[in-house]
């Protein structure tokens, strides 16, 4: 691939990462107890999510503006109790979604709070070189791509375990009701890791040959 | 002179993949044929989607994989058979395909083909369904009952044996009946003596090393005479925890799958008599009625670490001999 094209597609691609490139679940296999445990249906998937970005985008913006003036040992507890705060001011915000996804989600409230995905990204934009607007774009794309990640395990689990949308019913011809428990979600995230990884090469081989088409002068 | 040249090995055990997996679906046929005679024609197609299941998922899990299908390759079908058999025969057809295709497409292809696989397929497939759909897979038809070939079963189901065990009950089958397989049970594992058959054959045909399924029996019957759950009747409660429910089938032909069992001898010993206690731990303290499945799938867990420190044991031991008979040499001279 030629070296300017390989650069802009660099460009563009670093824009995106976060979504299916270096997508946070399938990719990076961060946050996954969030995603396994927590995702048995389309509402505690969508309140995970909330959450998670509402934790995420501040605490990456903060990390990159004010993260190299703190000391190495200091800096993951210190995010993990700025997280913290940021969750519980956003836990309110749940209700909008259903009023009782708080009681639904228990303990996994909390545990947004030292997820490896936003404790990483911190780390990351708290180097010499922050750029806040990239830590800001990287902090939108992870979020959308974990939510995507959690919508879609999610909405397998409750169609084919309880079969119900959002808790509307759906008229499907069986149940599997194991599908709601733990080892399901492994099962599938694993199995949805695969695909997105699968999916993922299959789109930078054609992006390559795309960019380097075969010609029979080259040959 | 003309030398034929040919590739190494040149020795081989007249024994291949292929003679041990017909061997194994030869006796599971038989048990088909049983079903068939108690369950009639249902039980056969029941075998027959399971099988059939398997097979396609195989090849269609070899394929993704970007390989070549192995037509000579009949592990998926011993596969298929195996999670039919120890079913009811009254299970919905989904069930048991489901059941099939976990085994192969979740358990087996993931973690490297046949040959490769850390957790045996059949015991997976099983547990998998045991807990999605525990209402049919655990209520039995009453042997003789006319059943439909397709559509919802209407004929009676009962419980199990084992269901009246784990209630404290006594259960009311006399030996005969536990022996001759006329009593609600999986459509394979109900017929002790056709079983036990099965055992010795495999055994005579050293298809099956003693070492794997006859401590697991042991082992389950010293906890079942040591431990009884029905107090005040002796041996009985042993022979009620042996022949009700999949232990017997369980180690004819779960517990004894040469890829996910130990490979040496003392190892196997150990991983029967482990599945055994974890058996009929998981019998007395668990709630479904079948634990052998899960009890298997974590003894398959153990088995690394089981062969890693029998041979280090092995090792410790043939180096402590080797020295005492340098020592003695050197004494000697």
């Amino acid at each position: 691939m030629k070296l300017e094209q390989l650069k802009k597609h660099r460009r563009r691609s670093r824009l995106l990462n976060g979504i299916f490139g270096r997508n946070p679940v399938f990719v990076g296999g961060m946050a996954l107890p969030l995603v396994i445990i927590a995702t048995t249906n389309l509402k505690n998937a969508a309140a995970i999510s909330l959450l998670v970005a509402c934790a995420t985008l501040p605490a990456v913006l903060f990390a990159s503006v004010l993260g190299q003036r703190m000391p190495d040992w200091a800096a993951p507890p210190f995010y993990a109790l700025f997280t913290m705060i940021l969750v519980l001011t956003s836990v309110p915000v749940l209700g909008l979604i259903s009023p009782e996804v708080t009681d639904s989600l228990g303990i996994y409230t909390a545990l947004v709070s030292v997820n490896t995905m936003t404790l990483s990204l911190c780390s990351h934009h708290a180097g010499d070189q922050a750029n806040p607007l990239l830590a800001l774009i990287d902090g939108v794309t992870y979020s959308i791509g974990f939510a995507l990640a959690a919508l879609l395990v999610a909405a397998l689990r409750e169609a084919f375990g309880t079969n119900t949308i959002w808790g509307v019913p759906l008229k499907l011809p069986f149940r599997i009701y194991g599908l709601q428990l733990a080892y399901s979600g492994f099962i599938l995230v694993a199995l949805l890791s695969a695909c997105f990884r699968f999916l993922r090469r299959l789109a930078y081989q054609l992006l390559y040959r795309h960019e380097n088409p075969f010609s029979e002068e080259t040959s | 002179m003309k030398l034929n040249r040919h590739a190494a090995p040149h020795i081989r055990y007249h024994e291949d993949n292929r003679t041990l997996m017909s061997d194994v679906i030869l006796l599971l046929l038989v048990l088909c044929v049983l079903a068939y005679l108690y369950y009639g024609l249902r039980a056969v197609l029941l075998c027959a989607f399971s099988a059939l299941a398997a097979s396609l998922s195989d090849g269609i899990c070899t394929l993704l994989r970007a390989r070549q299908p192995n037509l000579r390759d009949l592990s998926p079908i011993v596969t298929g058979l195996i999670i039919a058999l120890a079913m009811p025969a009254s299970v919905p057809y989904y069930v048991a395909v489901t059941a099939s295709v976990f085994a192969i497409a979740v358990v087996k292809h993931p973690f490297g083909g046949t040959g490769h696989n850390l957790f045996n397929p059949a015991a997976a497939g099983f547990a998998f369904v045991s807990i999605c759909w525990p209402s049919q897979v655990f209520h039995y038809p009453q042997p003789f009952t006319p059943l439909p070939l397709f559509g919802e079963v209407s004929a009676v189901l009962v419980r199990n044996p084992m269901f009246v065990l784990r209630s404290g009950g006594l259960p009311s089958n006399n030996l005969t009946e536990l022996l001759l397989g006329n009593y609600p049970g999986p459509m394979g594992a109900t017929n002790t003596l056709v079983v036990v058959a099965c055992l010795l054959y495999l055994l005579y045909r050293r298809t099956v090393r003693w070492q794997l399924p006859l401590p697991f029996l042991a082992s389950c019957a010293a906890c079942a005479l040591l431990f009884p759950r029905v107090l005040h009747v002796g041996l009985r409660s042993v022979l009620y925890e042996l022949l009700s429910g999949l232990l017997l089938y369980g180690a004819v032909f779960m517990i004894s799958d040469p890829v996910t069992s130990p490979k040496r001898d003392s190892s196997m010993a150990i991983y029967g008599v482990l599945t055994g206690i974890v058996t009929m731990v998981f019998r007395y303290f668990g709630e479904l009625e079948s634990t052998l499945p899960f009890a298997l799938l974590l003894s398959n867990a153990l088995v690394p670490i089981i062969d890693r420190y029998n041979e280090a044991l092995h090792r410790m031991i043939r180096r402590k001999k080797l020295e005492a008979r340098t020592a003695q040499k050197a004494q000697k001279a």
